[in-house]
């Protein structure tokens, strides 16, 4: 980048016709620097990646690198479409997304409602800061809490089913249940944190909208579905946005629930298995890069139609809250 | 008047349970952490320990534990990483806040689309494994997360609005540009500073995924690595602390749990002083989101 | 408004071409930085090998293990031997049980450069690794800088070793004829009069495991982790040979002189034993957590495991007759646990047990002679190969005769995996060993003389290449990875899911599995008749 700019100096000496664009950089250049750290960061550690997805193609051969690598077409691909797995995993990614944005959301939106009608200052402060410890948390710690409610044979859930008669439950090989305790724990993990952000939307909102909705004579479950809900509809679609974006995100995300709650029980893939894990299990078991690549490649595809398809949902409701 | 008398008594009710929900956990886990191995291996988990013991404490505080090393490693992490975040993001946001900056746009389209579409793990995990050879390294913990194009974003919306005026004046003033941004915008923004700083902490703190990828030697095992690995396989926790007493009353169980408690502990201790920056942070990010 | 965004694609483009070929030039810059090793080659064969003139090289080595608290102390003191013999450093990489198959898949699939690891027929899989080309072929090597390994170490586990005529490891010369059968810890069993060598099949146990269940509420019967599955890891239990490894469907009857590949999973031996396996389960004779567990070394070392599974090569019996008296297996992970060990499956020499463990040099090391001088070192250097099993001495253990030693407890460092690194016959004996092994170095005597005489199976020597069939491999494994183990461990009743599983299997290409393996295995008798 300096080299850039000493050339450009050099240039303007021999007065040959300067590019806009070194023009710019030289004109703004201590701001240019102080983007450099973060946008060199993003093009090396987002973008370079990118460059790898070749590996999908290819007989991936670590020796001969991505430049030597016999290309093979789609056939790292094939295993994946040959199985029901991808239309499971796909199927389980979504649906749970949904269950999850839905039920969230909605309860979220329900509580931070409810921590308003809460005159008492000290108890709305509580209680906002209880319902958002959770949110804190790790999944791996996570993992400890449930299993000590769900342990087969030590679990304070089953000690209480035998304490009453009842035959202890197999948790961690019944995948039924799991379609519930996978809504609830996220419910419990991050519906705090919704619940928090939108009670902030909320008093945020003038307080002439409600007294006119008084006057008119409605009541408050009237003034929360007419007034606040539409009212806390940009925040919501920002938390919808970035929600479906961290779907596809391995670290950031919230697939550690997947993988880390349900502790590897094969048993309950069929209702635990989403494509994150199924990603980070192939690279760690596949044995053939070409193949797990082809799966990472196949999760940023669906990731990037969902992020696509959200937008164009949110763009037809509301032009100007959408991502582009 | 008497009907938001019930109301109130519902509401408050129903928040109170949610409340028992969200602590109840942790409190079993704390319980089991102090209950009696033997106890637990015949009758299994309480509410109420059936037999208080603090050996799984002193277990793990027998100096052969490497939860202590595994702190270190965490709050290293977690300080040096959250710092190095906020310096290099927020440089990044301020730049594409400004009008002058003509190719803000074409950068926030690159910040934007990484949001979009991302290369793999694979690719990911080549990146910093062979080419930037940063495997086993403390390193790797901090370095894969410096930039997130959410916080940026954030960060820039929010020094959009600081008025154009009093940048122009700073600039009349004779400062420099990283001057005025140092000594002006900074301070303007702690609240949203602070606030992404106190996620990008939590996030750093709860990071177990990179360890289990990239990081090798047991020294450089952060706090949620290790939980996980316990979790696996007890021996991370024993090392090789066998008394021949203790030999058939190992607390392993118990031992685990109380593991998972010191690694809460700090959470669970700092956050009644802490939880109104999360909570007023929250409110900055909805309100300017 | 499009003019303005197409401006900005091609600006985008072109940005990335950019750093495509930065990236181009980091890539060449990683792949180059490896070769300086020729000229290091050169160096060497001018000078003969153990000379000063070597320039210092750090040699990486991974293997599995119970995590260490004090491995630190141990590679300290290995490099202080290991560095004035051949002027190089070791890093001890100990990678858990658990994690060893995993990590050193993910490390030699992204071609990371690393020295020397452990691989063999069930962990790190040797075979799978030669096809990928992860391991370096040897045969000059070993000429050049380990003829006195090549000479300790017999013939037959050579020829586990070499495919397609190059040598691609080192065979750690140990007991490779184990036979099955179970170990019982010595007190229950006194206590309650078991006749625990009356037993000839794993049903036998049930009776005693009921026993055991009643009388001692501490105990956990039957202990259980994927490691030591029984089906998986004791085929010759079940009358079976694995072909290659023993997960993948497609397994012979041992004593089918046909070699007619068989679905280890549709036979009835496998039925029968998770049906008995569902009655322990649900008798509690098992952890209820036993389809999760990945190692049960905890519950060993805590003394809580009543009995398991085990290899055994010399069991209680043999000591006895050999006028020893053994501790046992449990003591190796407790001091205080004495147990019965019992083998009821005879010894028998197999491609994967001659193949069970085994050093090699990866093919991406820059230091490949170096390593090699270090195996050697392994396999010759007695008080080098100790080290590294038993740790410092005074430290991690106390000598008490001229060849035996005892283990310190709670000292940070105890691997007790002496058939894991180089030659066997060199270990020290502890504890574990029998009472009068060290005496003319019999216990040794008795092993090395069974690995002479174990008979051959049918199909010793044959390797299964599974590249055509790697899509079907890849759903079997998932489909594997999501019910064998609760089926395997009665968590789940295999009336109603055995049935669910074989159609899984089946889906996912079994048959093609099956069809190749028989092809290639019919091939490869033509090929040695």
């Amino acid at each position: 980048m300096q080299d850039l700019i000493l050339q450009s100096k050099q240039k303007t000496k021999k007065k040959i016709r300067i590019p806009p664009f070194i023009k710019e950089l030289v004109k703004n250049k201590t701001i240019y620097l102080m983007m450099l750290p973060g946008l060199l960061f993003i093009l090396i550690v987002y973008y370079l990646p990118m460059i790898g997805v070749v590996i999908a193609f290819q007989e991936f051969n670590p020796f001969k690198g991505i430049w030597g690598s016999k290309w093979v077409g789609f056939s790292n691909f094939e295993f994946l479409f040959r199985s029901d797995a991808v239309w499971q995993i796909t199927l389980n990614t979504i649906v749970y997304n949904v269950i999850f944005m839905v039920t969230g959301l909605g309860l979220a939106l329900a509580m931070a409602i409810m921590i308003n009608e809460i005159s008492n200052r000290f108890f709305a402060g509580f209680y906002k800061s209880v319902i958002l410890l959770p949110y804190l948390l790790s999944w791996v710690v996570a993992e400890y809490l449930l299993y000590s409610f769900l342990s087969i044979d030590k679990g304070i859930i089953n000690q209480l089913l035998q304490a009453f008669g009842v035959e202890p439950v197999q948790w961690y090989s019944e995948p039924f249940y799991w379609r519930f305790i996978m809504p609830a724990a996220y419910i419990w993990k991050n519906v705090g944190y919704y619940a928090v952000i939108f009670a902030a939307g909320i008093t945020s909102i003038s307080p002439e909208y409600y007294e006119a909705a008084k006057m008119d004579g409605a009541n408050k479950l009237q003034q929360a579905l007419k007034i606040t809900v539409p009212m806390l509809m940009p925040i919501t679609i920002t938390l919808v946005l970035l929600q479906a974006g961290k779907i596809f995100y391995a670290a950031f995300g919230d697939w550690g629930m997947f993988y880390n709650l349900p502790r590897e029980s094969g048993v309950l893939f069929s209702a635990t298995n989403v494509i994150d894990t199924y990603v980070f299990r192939a690279l760690k078991q596949m044995n053939d890069f070409g193949m797990s690549s082809a799966i990472g490649l196949y999760q940023s595809v669906v990731g990037f139609i969902l992020v696509l398809v959200s937008n164009w949902l949110i763009r037809k409701y509301d032009r100007d809250s959408a991502l582009f | 008047m008497k009907q938001g008398n019930i109301s109130r008594a519902v509401i408050h009710t129903g928040f109170l349970v949610y409340s028992i929900l969200c602590l109840l956990p942790l409190f079993v886990v704390l319980t089991i952490s102090l209950s009696d191995e033997q106890s637990i291996f015949q009758s299994g988990y309480h509410l109420i320990p059936e037999k208080i013991s603090l050996d799984a404490y002193a277990f793990i505080f027998s100096g052969n534990s490497p939860i202590i090393q595994a702190y270190g490693v965490t709050i290293i992490v977690t300080l040096l990483g959250t710092l190095m975040h906020l310096v290099i993001s927020s440089m990044l946001a301020y730049g594409l806040s400004r009008n002058e900056v003509k190719y803000k746009n074409i950068i926030s389209f690159i910040v934007v689309f990484c949001l979009l579409f991302n290369g793999g793990l694979v690719p990911w995990y080549m990146l910093f494994s062979k080419y930037l050879h940063l495997k086993d390294t403390l390193l790797v913990l901090i370095v894969p997360y410096l930039v997130s194009s959410v916080n940026v974003l954030i960060m820039r919306n929010f020094f959009r609005t600081i008025p154009d005026s009093i940048v122009e004046s700073a600039r009349i003033d004779g400062s420099g540009e990283f001057n005025t941004f140092l000594r002006l915008v900074v301070p303007l923004s702690t609240p949203v500073l602070a606030t992404i700083g106190l996620f990008v902490a939590v996030f750093y703190w709860n990071d177990w995924f990179t360890a289990s990828l990239l990081i090798e030697d047991g020294k450089l095992y952060p706090l949620q690595f290790l939980l996980q690995s316990i979790m696996n396989n007890i021996a991370y926790l024993q090392g090789n602390a066998l008394t021949q007493k203790l030999a058939t009353s190992l607390p392993d169980e118990t031992a685990r749990m109380a593991t998972c408690v010191l690694a809460v502990a700090p959470i669970a201790l700092t956050y009644p002083f802490l939880q109104k920056y999360f909570v007023k942070g929250l409110t900055l990010g909805a309100v300017k989101a | 408004m499009v003019n303005k965004t197409k401006t900005w694609a091609s600006k985008l483009v072109l940005l990335c071409f950019a750093f495509t070929i930065v990236l181009a030039g980091c890539g060449k810059d990683a792949t180059t930085t490896p070769e300086p090793t020729p000229t290091k080659n050169e160096d060497k064969t001018t000078d003969q090998p153990k000379e000063s003139a070597l320039t210092p090289v750090e040699l990486t080595y991974y293997f599995p293990n119970t995590p260490q608290k004090d491995l630190q102390s141990v590679e300290d003191e290995l490099n202080k031997l290991v560095q004035p013999k051949i002027n190089a450093t070791i890093k001890l990489k100990l990678i858990d049980w658990g994690s060893y198959d995993e990590k050193m898949n993910v490390i030699i699939s992204s071609g990371e450069p690393y020295d020397i690891a452990f691989t063999s027929t069930w962990t790190n899989n040797f075979y799978q690794g030669v096809a990928k080309g992860a391991f370096a072929p040897l045969d000059e090597l070993i000429e050049k800088y380990a003829p006195d390994t090549k000479s300790s170490v017999p013939e037959t586990f050579w020829k586990a070793v070499k495919v397609k005529g190059a040598t691609y490891g080192v065979p750690n010369f140990q007991q490779s004829t184990a036979g099955y059968g179970y170990l019982i810890q010595k007190s229950v069993a006194d206590k309650y009069k078991f006749d625990w060598k009356s037993v000839t099949k794993l049903s036998d146990l049930t009776p005693m495991l009921e026993t055991i269940k009643k009388g001692e509420p501490t105990l956990i019967p039957w202990g259980y982790s994927k490691a030591i599955d029984p089906f998986l890891t004791a085929t010759p239990m079940f009358h079976l040979e694995a072909l290659g490894d023993s997960k993948t469907p497609g397994s012979i009857y041992l004593n089918d002189t046909e070699m007619k590949v068989v679905n280890q999973y549709e036979t009835p031996e496998f039925k029968e034993y998770v049906t008995m396996m569902r009655d322990w389960y649900m008798k509690g004779y098992v952890r209820k957590e036993a389809p999760t567990l990945k190692d049960d070394q905890a519950d060993l070392k805590a003394g809580k495991v009543a009995a398991q599974i085990g290899q055994i090569d010399i069991d209680t019996t043999a000591f006895e007759q050999a006028g020893m008296s053994a501790p046992g297996r449990f003591s190796n992970s407790n001091k205080d646990v004495q147990s019965y060990d019992h083998m009821f499956i005879k010894p028998l020499l197999t491609t994967d047990k001659a193949a069970a463990s085994i050093t090699a040099i990866s093919a991406s090391s820059p230091n490949k002679e170096r390593a090699m001088m270090f195996i050697n070192l392994l396999n010759t250097d007695k008080q080098i190969y100790n080290l590294i099993n038993w740790g410092v001495e005074g430290k991690h253990y106390k000598k008490v005769a001229d060849n035996r030693i005892e283990t310190i407890a709670d000292s940070g460092f105890k691997i007790s995996s002496p058939w894991e690194f180089g030659n066997m016959s060199q270990t020290y004996y502890t504890e574990a060993d029998a009472q009068g092994a060290e005496v003319d170095d019999k216990g040794n005597k008795l092993w090395i003389d069974l690995n002479k005489n174990a008979p051959a199976s049918n199909a010793m020597g044959f390797v299964f290449d599974f590249t055509p069939v790697k899509s079907e491999k890849a759903n079997v494994d998932a489909a594997i990875d999501e019910l064998y183990y609760a089926i395997a461990t009665g968590s789940i009743d295999p009336e109603k899911n055995l049935p669910v599983f074989l159609n899984r299997l089946k889906d996912a290409g079994a048959d093609k599995i099956i069809a190749e393996k028989q092809k290639q295995l019919d091939e490869w008798r033509a090929a040695n008749k």
